[in-house]
This record gives structure tokens, sequence and C-alpha cells, in this order.
């Protein structure tokens, strides 16, 4: 039940052109981006490296993937093998993501388990991970300051957040989207103008509800809470991911999501910048996942677990530090 | 005053200026005079004394009120730390946090009704914290609902509901407490001033029945007139009693006011701050490294939770605080470490070194403290109210007797002109 939205949620695929992506990662610049959310340092807007492609990532690093290898002293993931355990940035309450397992207590999902296999390549053991649960616009200032080393939690990569922190290569791809009551006659967020849609701050998804003017947005600290209001009727729809709103469909009978997605966002896990070696050694681990078939249990396990698993998105390289 | 026996009226009302003409006439004017004096003290006094009364009366009933919103937010708070520590535990909620959580919302919709009807003026608030309740047990329900289902949804809910109590509930409550200990302290002050009625009285009558008989005196060549006399003694002896009947509820309702009901406030104070600790604790795990500020939070409630129990000298409970925030610290310890899992355990299993066990002992004895204290104070202010009603009766009846002596005393005088 619940993974069959999400399948439905995800029918995007990763057979996307890559030169579509600069969409989403760089709006339009209009009046209404340069007055972007304050929480975050300027998800949106224009950046200024418009040269390098913004799913491009740091080319992998292999040399301690090799069993019985030592991390060279000084590098950041000797340094967190020296702590004890992984310091991962999570959402607790996005189904099939990161979520807290009500019946166990425990945090579960896709995202939970990238940093879950990150982990079990590090120490041996899945489980060495301390969480910080983060809303969307705490992402960026934990990694600025060091209090997480690593953030999975549904991010989008693009160019401006390329400017505060760093990224793996893409691991997974989404698109924005709107939630509405099945009662709604709505096909899409065209059909919203006039109507109060709720968006998670400091997300893509608050940045691209400014090129919707008319929309009544309705701006909360988390996507769940958006969930809330909309259970409660204070708001008509809930833009989000569509990885997400799936999540929130198999929560509520009386939750659909509507239109085609009109952004397209590119998932990879967020690493403070100048930690180049973490991030190599994080796209090694996740270009093994693509191979060998680590990735494809994953989404069969928490996106679809009926029917062919598409291909992971490519990863691209070929950035400078 | 005015269904008080007028004194024997002058006896010839028709002629009044033979009633006031030579030595008898200013006799007559004397004797009215200190008929007046008598009169005007026993009004005063009885006045004095009713006033004493209403003002404790008055102070009771706000230090009842008081105790009533004190006891509001206790259950509140109560409620809340129950639900958020049994969304800690996960899976089915454990039945004595579900008992717990149950018990502060009956004790809290229960105390919003009593307080309701003890202060018009505190009305709005209460009606819109009943409003509030509502949404909030409504909030939790859903929260609850959406757990059972395994629904991550529910913690949204959760920390919807816990805002509002937070952010919305409460807080006019703390205002409403500060108003009504006000309110206990101004009927206090009205107190206070209600002896100045019986002292100004006691002056004025005494100052006038003396002037009067230093005049009769020299006018008359005897040195004491015994009815004068006698009216003074009464007089005296009658501010006396006053006095002391006034001293006497004074201090029970001083010694009241600092002793039960300021540890009533104080204990009640410090149980709000514990619960709200003790759900800033398990919203700090539950929002796994990102709460801070709850842990922040947790801190302040805390050290105000302490100051409070030192005020009201109450080592016994300040012993079982510190042991709860010695098993909150290891809970700290277990979660800066990384063992997040260790961590929850210990604030939510029945684990001897657990906060929960410690938690609960403080919950115990301070329950019972504060049931004790509020019924002292409630008692302390009946029995020093209860004496001042007779004693108020007692100054109407030596005012009255106080004026038939002087008038007798003149009216011998009097007699020696027929």
């Amino acid at each position: 039940m619940n993974a069959r939205h999400a399948a439905l949620a995800l029918g995007l695929g990763a057979a996307i052109a890559l030169s579509a992506c600069t969409s989403s990662a760089t709006p339009k610049p209009t009046a209404a981006n340069a007055a972007t959310t304050t929480t975050v340092p300027a998800p949106a807007g224009s950046c200024t490296d418009t040269s390098t492609n913004p799913v491009a990532s740091f080319a992998p690093n292999t040399t301690n993937l090799v069993p019985g290898s030592v991390f060279p002293a000084g590098s950041t993931m000797a340094r967190i093998q020296q702590r004890g355990h992984l310091i991962a940035g999570v959402s607790a309450d996005t189904l099939l993501f990161g979520f807290r397992n009500p019946f166990t207590g425990g945090l579960e999902g896709f995202d939970i388990d990238m940093v879950r296999t990150i982990a079990k390549e590090i120490f041996g053991h899945a489980n060495k991970i301390s969480y910080k649960v983060l809303t969307y616009a705490q992402r960026i200032p934990a990694l600025q300051s060091g209090a997480v080393d690593i953030v999975a939690d549904v991010m989008t990569i693009n160019c401006l957040r390329w400017e505060a922190i760093d990224f793996s290569s893409e691991y997974l791809q989404a698109g924005q989207r709107v939630l509405v009551s099945t009662a709604s006659r709505a096909k899409g967020i065209s059909d919203l103008n006039g109507k109060r849609v709720c968006a998670a701050e400091g997300s893509t998804n608050i940045d691209k509800l400014k090129s919707y003017p008319k929309v009544r947005t309705v701006p909360v600290p988390d996507i769940s809470d958006c969930m809330v209001l909309f259970q409660q009727g204070s708001v008509d729809a809930v833009t989000g991911d569509d990885t997400v709103l799936a999540g929130f469909v198999a929560q509520d009978p009386y939750a659909k999501v509507v239109g085609a997605a009109f952004t397209i966002e590119p998932y990879g896990l967020g690493i403070k910048q100048h930690n180049t070696d973490f991030v190599q050694y994080v796209n090694a681990i996740i270009e093994r996942m693509r191979v060998d078939g680590t990735w494809a249990a994953m989404y069969r396990k928490w996106l679809k677990p009926a029917g062919a698993v598409p291909k992971p998105p490519a990863a691209i390289y070929g950035r400078r530090p | 005053m005015s269904q008080l026996p007028p004194p024997p009226p002058p006896p010839t009302p028709r002629r009044p200026r033979a009633v006031f003409v030579g030595t008898p006439g200013r006799l007559r004017i004397a004797g009215v005079a200190a008929v007046v004096a008598c009169l005007v003290f026993g009004l005063g006094a009885t006045g004095g004394l009713i006033n004493r009364s209403d003002a404790i009366t008055n102070a009771r009933n706000h230090a009842a009120q008081l105790v009533r919103i004190q006891d509001i937010r206790s259950n509140l708070t109560q409620a809340d730390a129950a639900s958020t520590n049994a969304f800690l535990v996960g899976g089915l909620e454990p039945t004595d946090q579900r008992a717990s959580y149950d018990a502060g919302i009956a004790g809290a919709t229960a105390a919003i009704a009593a307080a309701s009807s003890g202060s018009d003026a505190d009305a709005t608030v209460l009606a819109k914290t009943n409003q509030l309740l509502a949404q909030y047990a409504g909030l939790i329900e859903s929260a609850r609902a959406n757990n059972r289902q395994g629904f991550p949804i529910g913690s949204a809910y959760l920390r919807q509901a816990s805002n509002l109590m937070r952010l919305q509930m409460l807080p006019p409550l703390a205002r409403l407490v500060t108003t009504e200990q006000v309110r206990v302290a101004s009927a206090y002050n009205d107190a206070a001033i209600a002896n100045d009625a019986l002292t100004v009285s006691l002056v004025l009558a005494v100052v006038a029945l003396l002037l009067i008989q230093i005049w009769l005196s020299a006018k008359t060549r005897r040195t004491l007139n015994m009815g004068l006399a006698a009216a003074t003694v009464v007089v005296v002896a009658g501010a006396l009693v006053g006095e002391l009947a006034m001293a006497y509820a004074q201090h029970r309702a001083a010694d009241v006011r600092h002793g039960a009901l300021a540890r009533t406030d104080l204990l009640a104070t410090a149980r709000t701050d514990a619960f709200t600790a003790k759900s800033d604790e398990s919203l700090t795990l539950i929002n796994r490294g990102s709460g801070q500020a709850f842990e922040a939070q947790y801190q302040r409630v805390m050290t105000d939770a302490n100051e409070s129990l030192q005020t009201a000298v109450n080592p016994e409970l300040r012993l079982l605080l510190t042991e709860y925030d010695t098993a909150h610290l290891a809970v700290r310890a277990e979660d800066d470490d990384g063992n997040w899992d260790g961590a929850v355990n210990l604030a939510t299993s029945s684990n001897s070194t657990g906060t929960k066990v410690a938690f609960t002992a403080f919950d115990l004895r301070s329950r019972s403290a504060l049931t004790r204290q509020a019924s002292q104070a409630a008692d302390g202010l009946n029995s020093s109210q209860r004496p001042l009603s007779g004693v108020a009766v007692l100054m109407a009846l030596a005012g009255i007797a106080a004026a038939v002596l002087a008038w007798r005393g003149i009216a011998a005088r009097l007699r020696e002109y027929r």
C-alpha cells in the first residue's frame, strides 16, 4: 500500500536529460527570488558558478574501499573513525526516507540506509551512527558548523547550495508536485491560484512557489507540519518532492498527489565544504552501491516493492576542489 | 448603625432655645457630645472589624483561586510530560503513562471548572484555556491514532500539541498566577488598613470624653463623673478587645500567608516547573540531536524549581529533585555520547537509575506535600477570620453601653438643676 503510492509518485525515473537539471537548480532570477527565506543562506537566486554542472561532484576515491586499508592520518574519515560514530543529519518524520518507526522508536528509511551503508564501511558496523534530526532550514547551518558529518535528508543538489556546502554524486531523483484532497478537482499547481499551499521553510519547494505569485504560500518549519495543517483543513494543498508526498499519501487515504512534476530535484548527500576527501570516499561507496545491487535493493525495499527497479541516476564527476 | 437605639432624647424638643440655654443647656450639649463620641467609637470599631473580616475573606478567596490556577498548571504540565514520554517509548503506550495523562487532563478540567466559578475576573482566560485544552487533547489523540498505525506524522501532531500547551495555554495561566498573587497581597493590605479605623475612633472618643470630663469637673467642682468615667473605661476596654482580636486575626493570617499559603504557591510552582522539565527531557530526545533549546529550557525550569523548593524550605523535595536531576545528567551523557537508545531507555524504563523512577518519587511526595499545605492554608485563613464577626458585634454593644453610661452621668448632674 505505502510503497505502491510511492512507486506511482516516483514514476519519474532516472532517464531525464541532465540539461533539464539546471532549470530547477537555478530558477529564473525574478524579483520574487531576490526575497528569499532568511533562515537559509540563499537557497534560491543566482549563483556565481554557472559553468559547472550542479550535479557534478568530486571524482570518487576508492583507495580506502580496499579491505584492511587504513584511513590516512588527519583525513576526515580518520577523524570520524576515531570519534567512534558518524554524526548524520536526518529527518525523523519523512516516511520512506528518514522516519521514526513508531513501533520500535528507531529511525528507518532510504536516507537512513544510505548513511548506514557509509557507517558500515567506516566502522564495520552499520549502527555506529549518532543521528541529529534536522529541519530543512537547519541542514546547511548544521554542516557548516560541523555539528554533523553528513546530511541525508531528501536534499536537492543545486548550484547555490554548492556555495555553502559540498554534495555527493546524485543518488536519487525526485520532482516537486502538489498534494491535495481526494475531493479536490485541482489537476496541478496551476489550478491552485488563490489557494493556501503549504511548504517547508528552507526547501527548494518554497523557493519554487515564488514563481506562482497567485498561490497563497503557507510556510512551516517542517513539511510534516504541512500535513497536519492539511488534515486540519487549514491549508488546501501541500507542495513538496513527490518522494516525500508519496509518504504522506500512504498515511492519509483522503490525500492524493496531482499534476506532473514541475521541477527536478536531484538528491545528494550534504557534506561540509573542504571535506573533499570525505566526498570522494562517499562517492566511491555510492558508485559501488549503484553497481553491486545495494541501491536497487534499497529502492525495492523502500520505494517500489513490485515491478522493475529503474536504473540509479548516473553519477557526474569533474568538479574541481 | 442606624438600627441602634437612639440615645435618650432631650426632654422638650419643642423649645430648643430653652433646652440649650444656661448651665443645664450646656450640660445637655456636653451630654449629647459624649453620647455621639461613644457611638462614633462603636461605629468605627465595628466597621474596622467588619472590614478586617471582609479583607481576610477576600484574601482567602484569592488564595483559593491562586491554588486552583496553580492546580490547572501542574495538571496540564503533568499531562504533557506523560504524553511526550509515552511517545518516546514507541509502540504501544505504557498504561501507567496513559493513566498519568488521563489524570492530568481530568484534574485540569476539574480545576478549570472550579476556578471559573471562583472568579469572574479570570473567566475569560479560563474559558480560552478550556477551549485550547479541548484542542490539545484532540491533537494528542490524533498523534496517538497515527502512532498506533505506525504513521510518523503522529510526531508532527505531538509537536503541535506541545507547542500549543507551551506557547498558548501556559503563559496566560502564569500571568493569572501573578495577578492572583497581587490580589492576595492587596487583600492583606486592606486588612492592615482596617486597623486604623479602630485606632482613630478610639482616640476620637477618648479625647472627647476626657475634654468633657475636664470641663465638667471645672463647672461642677466635682473631680469625677462616674458615668463618664465608666463610659471611658468601656470604650478603652472595648478597643483593647478589638485590637486584640484584630492582632490575633492579622497574626494568624500573616502566619498563613508566609507559611502554608506561601509554601502552597511555591510547591505548585515547583511541580509545574518539574513537569515542564520532564517534558523537556523527552522533547530533547524526541528531537534527536536538535533539542538543545529544550535542554536549555530544562536547565532554566529546574533552577526555578530548585529555588522555589529552597524558599519553601523543603529539603526532602529538593533532595528528590536533585536525584531526578542526577538521573537526567546520565540520560544526557548517554545521548551526547551518541547512545540515543541507551538514553531513551534511561528516560523511559522502570530502571532504578533512570529518570522515570526518580521523577515519580518526586511527583508523589510533592503532590502529598502540596495537598497538605493547601488544606492548612485554607484552614488557617478560616480560623483567623472566624472570631472577627463576634467581636464586631461586641464593639457595637460597647459603643451603646458607653453612650448610655455617659448620658446617665450627665443626667445625674442635670437633675441637680430641677
